[in-house]
């Protein structure tokens, strides 16, 4: 039979392509002649782009001459907004395609659906008459028919749930001892492994948080995998990643591209995989680590729940997912860290709230209503009319009065602006005053929070530092900042 | 003589063929040939292109045997290039560039469905996969079918394209490494993670039966002294500077010599040099060898060299160079060999060529200096026992992880 395989394909770095690659194998294994379209450049057969306006249509001039269309449907490479007008172009298209081709198998790895607002009527009604005409659906999970069904209030007619590694081959052969010498891993660790793309949605952050309240010398997180676009959330995700492993030698990032035998060398050098997915519908990662015979602790979000064998764990929540990382090493969430984290929570919110109520005193009261007093080195302000000085003695001063532009423009220039500046001092004295007092005001502010949350670090490390069976002493704490409450037990 | 493990070598590379210019491709073919000479089993896997820079089908596509080497030839599908354009642009300025726009990038140039096909469906005929060079879709895409197997043959530059994270893992995951130069393997070491297994295997020259410089004369219609330079004109190559600066040394009363080019491409040749410089376009590799024993000494001005043949080749006919020492690679060959001078700017450049004009003595002992240091490292001969015997180490290397 000659089949059309409508997807991205390698050699990008893309989950859908490297499925749709092995189901290519597969298929020409089973003798099929198989022929690839691409809706990105790629070593397809052929690359057309299928994204926006009525374009998907144009598979119809590919597929004339194939017995058969497979479409790897991921909304991202035929729709260019989940909603509008665009969209409701490309649910049309959508419609059109799939009612007027023949044999065509659409394997959904993700459907976005309309929101519930009437504006939406449109492409919800064209969705849902496409999803009604195609002729065979492959869901991954039940749970996604089910979502479907909740959405658009239908079930496909000819819809099945076949497994997501259905076509998942082992890149490497090789045993946890040799992976891990080949990845310059210690042997006596207890390794748990996040992999993928690194992106928010993926809870990797969620996984160090776990990590770090549980206390075992002999455990380590990687957290392994590259971005693949660099937005400023992506980026800033990626810094906290960062951050948050500095703060526990147990953890490592290791960011870079990763190969296919790198991606499963990576799952058999582990011991537990953890994948604490904030959304996700089905996961590919998932699959390749039991194909490979490695243990899961995964969110129980979408239909992912649905992939869990007997040895893996579905977590509903952080706590959970460190009950899940402490009973794998076999001990317990130290009752010594939760305090902490609970102390360190509701500290670091009465730090906001706190900080929030000094800037508001000073910014309506005026310098002399002040009553803020802080332990801290002589030169630093500790009263705003302190900050003020400070402010107008240091070159560091934040810029209160737009400079002086002598070192860009002539002197003449200069000293016609001093002169206006002379005549107009009158009238902006007083809102200058107010904003020298409301850059005072936050710098002083600032220094607060500052000193406060470096107090509460000091507290979490001694904590932490300190025999879970000792009680922990009061440590001095600022006169206006209420007790913790005692956690209930 | 066979390989010491089942199936073949194949090298992939994005042109192959014997009307192709480039050092990487002039590499592969001297390399693949001189193996199949030795009754090793050779393929080489490339595209129906010729040209570089219009990457249009040239050959047709299907198999042929070249000098005892199965050529298997894929057809190309250009992309529409203006991402490559403009991606390329932000590479080049040195600006950011995502994951997804370097794939989008290297995707948009050119790419071979059809070749990476059936290297994913037949990899298992081929005990090694040789790719060179780093830069190209060939090496890019092929490189994620069977890692294992790959030796990387990266022909590495200094570059702005090094930098791309698309290549990381071709580099990491290699079977093994082989450079044509010592600066080439340091610069990589720089830039990438390597395998434990690479080495400088460098490259080979053909050493001409006889040479004769007379003959060059009276065919060409020399009979001043010249410096000589011999290869493309393109990009990065400096061959437009090397004649104003020649052109700039002669109006300042410089000796009395002559510029002789030889090779592929267009140059420009300012008018009041036009008397001094003679563009012989592309001509046969014996006429060339013996140009370069003629020339009182051979220029090579390029920046970017992985190997750089021109050096070798004036060398191993007695000729002394005066290279740009921009090129790491030019440089360090010329230092080790003690077969010329090097020059980083114009001026140094003006005080090289005055020096070699003057003392002839110098100039032949530079000379047979170059030739010696040929003779020992880089004639195919000795290069192509080391090569054949690094990728059976190799293989055998691979077999034995494979088996445990």
């Amino acid at each position: 039979m000659k089949i059309l395989m409508v997807s991205p394909y390698p050699p990008l770095r893309d989950g859908i392509g490297k499925y749709a690659a092995q189901e290519v194998a597969d298929l020409k294994k089973e003798g099929h002649e198989v022929k690839v379209l691409s809706p990105v450049p790629c070593a397809a057969h052929f690359v057309e782009d299928l994204r926006g306006g009525l374009k998907l249509l144009r598979v119809k001039r590919y597929a004339r001459g194939f017995d058969r269309v497979i479409m790897q449907y991921q909304p991202s490479h035929y729709h260019k907004r989940p909603q509008g007008m665009s969209r409701i172009l490309t649910s049309l298209a959508m419609f059109l395609f799939f009612r007027g081709q023949r044999n065509l198998t659409i394997v959904c790895h993700e459907i976005e659906y309309p929101d519930k607002s009437p504006r939406v009527w449109i492409q919800k009604w064209l969705e849902r008459l496409a999803w009604k005409r195609a002729s065979n659906v492959v869901f991954h999970t039940e749970r996604e028919i089910q979502e479907m069904q909740k959405r658009l209030g239908l079930r496909p007619p000819a819809s099945v749930v076949r497994p997501h590694g259905q076509h998942f081959r082992a890149a490497v052969k090789e045993d946890r001892d040799n992976a891990r010498d080949r990845l310059g891993l210690a042997s006596d660790r207890t390794i748990f492994l996040c992999i993928g793309f690194i992106q928010p949605h993926k809870g990797f952050d969620r996984a160090i948080e776990a990590f770090r309240l549980v206390g075992s010398e002999r455990a380590r997180l990687y957290v392994v995998g590259s971005t693949r676009v660099e937005t400023p959330k992506i980026e800033r995700h990626l810094a906290h990643l960062h951050s948050l492993a500095a703060t526990d030698p147990r953890v490592e990032v290791r960011e870079r591209a990763l190969t296919d035998e790198e991606f499963d060398r990576w799952i058999i050098a582990s011991d537990f995989v953890v994948l604490p997915y904030r959304e996700s519908w089905s996961s590919g990662v998932f699959e390749r680590a039991k194909l490979l015979g490695r243990p899961v602790i995964v969110s129980d979000i979408g239909g992912i729940s649905e992939q869990a064998r007997e040895e893996d764990v579905v977590v509903s929540n952080d706590e959970e997912l460190a009950e899940a990382i402490a009973s794998r090493l076999g001990t317990e969430v130290g009752s010594h860290e939760r305090l902490s984290l609970i102390n360190a929570h509701e500290a670091q919110e009465l730090v906001h709230a706190e900080a929030q109520k000094l800037k508001m005193e000073v910014l309506t009261s005026g310098p002399s209503s002040s009553s803020l007093s802080v332990p801290r080195s002589s030169k630093d302000p500790s009263t705003v009319d302190e900050a003020i000085a400070w402010l107008e003695g240091t070159a560091a001063a934040l810029p209160l009065i737009i400079p002086s532009s002598r070192r860009f423009f002539g002197p003449a220039v200069t000293a016609v602006k001093r002169t206006l500046r002379r005549m107009l001092r009158w009238y902006v004295e007083d809102p200058l005053q107010e904003v020298q007092r409301f850059h005072a005001g936050t710098i002083l502010a600032l220094r607060m929070v500052s000193d406060e949350v470096e107090r509460l670090r000091q507290s979490l490390a001694l904590a932490e530092a300190r025999h879970p069976d000792t009680p922990i002493p009061q440590e001095p704490r600022h006169p206006d900042t209420p007790a913790a409450p005692e956690p209930t037990r | 003589m066979s390989w010491p493990v089942p199936g073949s070598l194949a090298f992939v590379i994005p042109r192959y063929g014997l009307e192709v210019l480039g050092g990487a491709e002039f590499a592969a073919r001297n390399i693949a040939e001189r193996l199949a000479a030795r009754g090793l089993e050779v393929e080489a896997l490339t595209t129906c292109a010729m040209d570089n820079y219009t990457w249009d089908n040239h050959y047709p596509a299907g198999e042929e045997v070249i000098n005892g080497v199965k050529v298997r030839r894929f057809p190309i599908q250009k992309g529409k290039g203006a991402d490559h354009h403009r991606i390329g642009t932000k590479i080049g300025l040195g600006l950011p560039v995502s994951l997804e726009e370097e794939e989008l990038w290297i995707n948009d140039r050119f790419r071979s469905a059809e070749l990476f096909e059936y290297l994913t469906d037949e990899h298992r005929r081929y005990h090694t996969i040789a790719l060179l060079p780093y830069m190209f879709w060939t090496t890019y895409a092929c490189s994620q079918i069977a890692p294992n197997k790959n030796v990387l043959i990266p022909c590495l530059h200094d570059e702005p394209f090094t930098r791309l994270k698309i290549y990381q893992p071709v580099f990491r995951t290699a079977r093994a490494i082989s450079f044509n130069s010592h600066p080439e393997a340091e610069l990589a070491r720089s830039i990438f993670e390597l395998p434990e297994r690479w080495e400088v295997l460098g490259l080979g020259i053909d050493v001409p039966e006889s040479v004769d410089g007379d003959r060059f004369r009276s065919k060409f219609g020399i009979d001043r002294p010249f410096l000589m330079y011999s290869g493309r004109r393109e990009w990065g190559k400096n061959v437009d500077e090397l004649v104003e600066m020649f052109g700039r040394y002669i109006s300042r009363g410089g000796e009395d010599l002559i510029l002789v080019l030889t090779g592929k491409g267009e140059v420009k040749i300012p008018a009041q040099v036009k008397d001094r410089v003679v563009d012989l376009g592309f001509i046969s590799f014996e006429d060339k060898a013996d140009g370069l024993s003629a020339a009182l000494a051979v220029c090579q001005p390029s920046q970017w060299e992985s190997f750089s043949h021109l050096l070798m080749e004036g060398w191993i006919v007695g000729t002394p160079v005066i290279g740009f020492g921009g090129s790491e690679v030019t440089a360090d060959h010329i230092r080790r060999s003690g077969g010329g001078l090097i020059f980083n700017d114009e001026v140094e450049f003006q005080v090289a060529l005055d020096l070699m004009t003057k003392h002839a003595g110098m100039r032949s002992n530079m000379g047979e200096a170059g030739k010696r240091f040929v003779l020992e490292n880089y004639t195919w001969q000795k290069m192509i026992e080391r090569f054949a015997d690094r990728i059976s180490t190799w293989a055998l290397d691979e077999t034995k992880v494979s088996v445990s």
